[in-house]
């Protein structure tokens, strides 16, 4: 008899153990019925916590409105097993991935955090009163844009330096005149550009009186996009990617 | 002859063996489903599962988000399949626990020199072969037993129709052949 009093005392272990993990699940939370939407019950706790994050533009009253109206649709939409299609649990997917790589962008923007030198802002402020004449060179190769050679497209061209995209200015903010920027991959393929000179503007423009803060903060966006795709290149470099054929 | 059915009403015979026999099944159950809940979450940790319940949304590890319902699951498997076990065990078992308990009660009847009795089983018992094979054993005994009788009997009756018998001789035959009766009568068996 022993034995069968060994498997009630397990019984009793197993069933004392069920009910320990069970406990959290157990102890809901006690809160009266704040709003019943068919089988739905939003206790007045959870209806507080919504209501906390209730946009400053509608009233109390609105915001419920819109919150039955959305468990309506929630309803309406389950009992038509719209969760159980395929093309449902894809766009979860798709939000599931991006979601994932957003909060993974945010994280590492974050992360980057370059220093911005009094010297580039002062060099940034002179260059504003600039004109600059640059050369693009486009090439097939990284090779080829690194040795400066057979260059598949060549233009010069002269433009006051606030006028340029913020990625070029970014380029000649640290190059001096004659030197050529490290090639970059593009559309088109690889492109250098070549500082040739710089000219003093005849008249200054409007555009040229940006406040330092602002340069500043240029300044460091150019300077976190280029540690960003530092870390995107370093990311490719050591992954293992084939295209088998 | 009449199919005399035999009909155990106790199935808890031999509360030793059986309990013994059920426990270790039980544990093999308890085993197995610790196992599997284990190996499963070994699996599934490095799976995601979003799970939608009461229009809330949970997100989180497999095992993670899964473990209320395998401990669920696996108290429930416990406490039914155990007591299936149980009873499943019991009717099993007691098919040999049974025929075992027979053959004792037969073998202290035979060492009591009572070889008139048949071991009778069940359809679906263990041991069918054990215990027609001592049916036959007491069978054949009991022949033996009887021929053994009938030999020293008429050996009696041959010493007394001796014409002018030694009387000394006649009575030393006698008294052997009444020790032979008296060990044949010591055993209890069908006369054949």
């Amino acid at each position: 008899m022993r034995y069968l009093y060994y498997i009630l005392g397990i019984f009793i272990l197993a069933t004392a153990v069920f009910a320990f993990i069970g406990r959290d699940r157990a102890s809901v939370e006690v809160s009266r019925p704040a709003l019943v939407i068919n089988d739905r019950i939003i206790t007045e706790a959870e209806l507080n916590k919504r209501l906390a994050d209730k946009p400053h533009d509608m009233t109390e009253e609105q915001y419920i409105d819109s919150l039955i109206m959305q468990e309506l649709l929630i309803q309406e939409a389950l009992d038509r097993d719209i969760h159980q299609e395929e093309s449902f649990r894809r766009s979860v997917e798709s939000f599931y991935e991006q979601s994932l790589v957003k909060t993974l962008l945010d994280r590492k923007y974050q992360d980057f955090s370059p220093e911005v030198r009094d010297k580039e802002v002062e060099e940034y402020k002179r260059l504003s009163g600039m004109e600059i004449q640059f050369t693009r060179r486009t090439y097939n190769t990284r090779t080829e844009a690194k040795n400066n050679k057979n260059p598949s497209g060549v233009q010069t061209k002269t433009s006051p330096f606030v006028f340029l995209s913020d990625n070029l200015r970014f380029i000649f903010l640290n190059l001096a005149p004659g030197q050529t920027s490290a090639p970059r991959q593009t559309d088109e393929g690889y492109v250098t550009y070549r500082l040739d000179q710089t000219r003093p503007l005849k008249k200054t423009t409007p555009a040229a009186d940006m406040d330092t803060q602002r340069i500043r903060n240029l300044i460091a966006d150019q300077k976190q996009e280029r540690l960003y795709d530092r870390w995107a290149a370093n990311l490719r470099q050591q992954a293992d990617i084939r295209r088998p054929r | 002859m009449n199919a005399t059915r035999y009909r155990r009403r106790n199935y808890f015979i031999n509360k030793e063996y059986q309990g013994r026999t059920i426990f270790h099944y039980f544990l093999l159950i308890l085993a197995g489903s610790i196992l599997f809940s284990l190996v499963f979450s070994f699996f599934s940790s490095n799976t995601i599962s979003i799970v939608y319940e009461d229009y809330h949304l949970k997100l989180g590890t497999t095992p993670g988000i899964l473990m209320d319902r395998i401990f669920s699951a696996q108290w429930f498997f416990i406490v039914v399949c155990g007591m299936a076990v149980i009873l499943i065990t019991l009717f099993l078992t007691h098919r040999v626990a049974g025929p075992f308990y027979r053959f004792e009660k037969s073998l202290d009847t035979m060492l009591e020199k009572d070889i008139s009795g048949n071991i009778h089983l069940r359809k679906k018992d263990e041991g069918k072969g054990v215990a027609e094979r001592l049916n036959r054993f007491n069978t054949m005994l009991a022949t033996h037993l009887s021929a053994v009788e009938a030999a020293n009997k008429e050996i009696r009756q041959l010493a007394e129709e001796q014409n002018n018998p030694d009387p000394e001789v006649l009575e030393s035959i006698s008294e052997k052949s009444r020790r032979i009766d008296a060990l044949i009568n010591e055993f209890t068996f069908t006369r054949q």
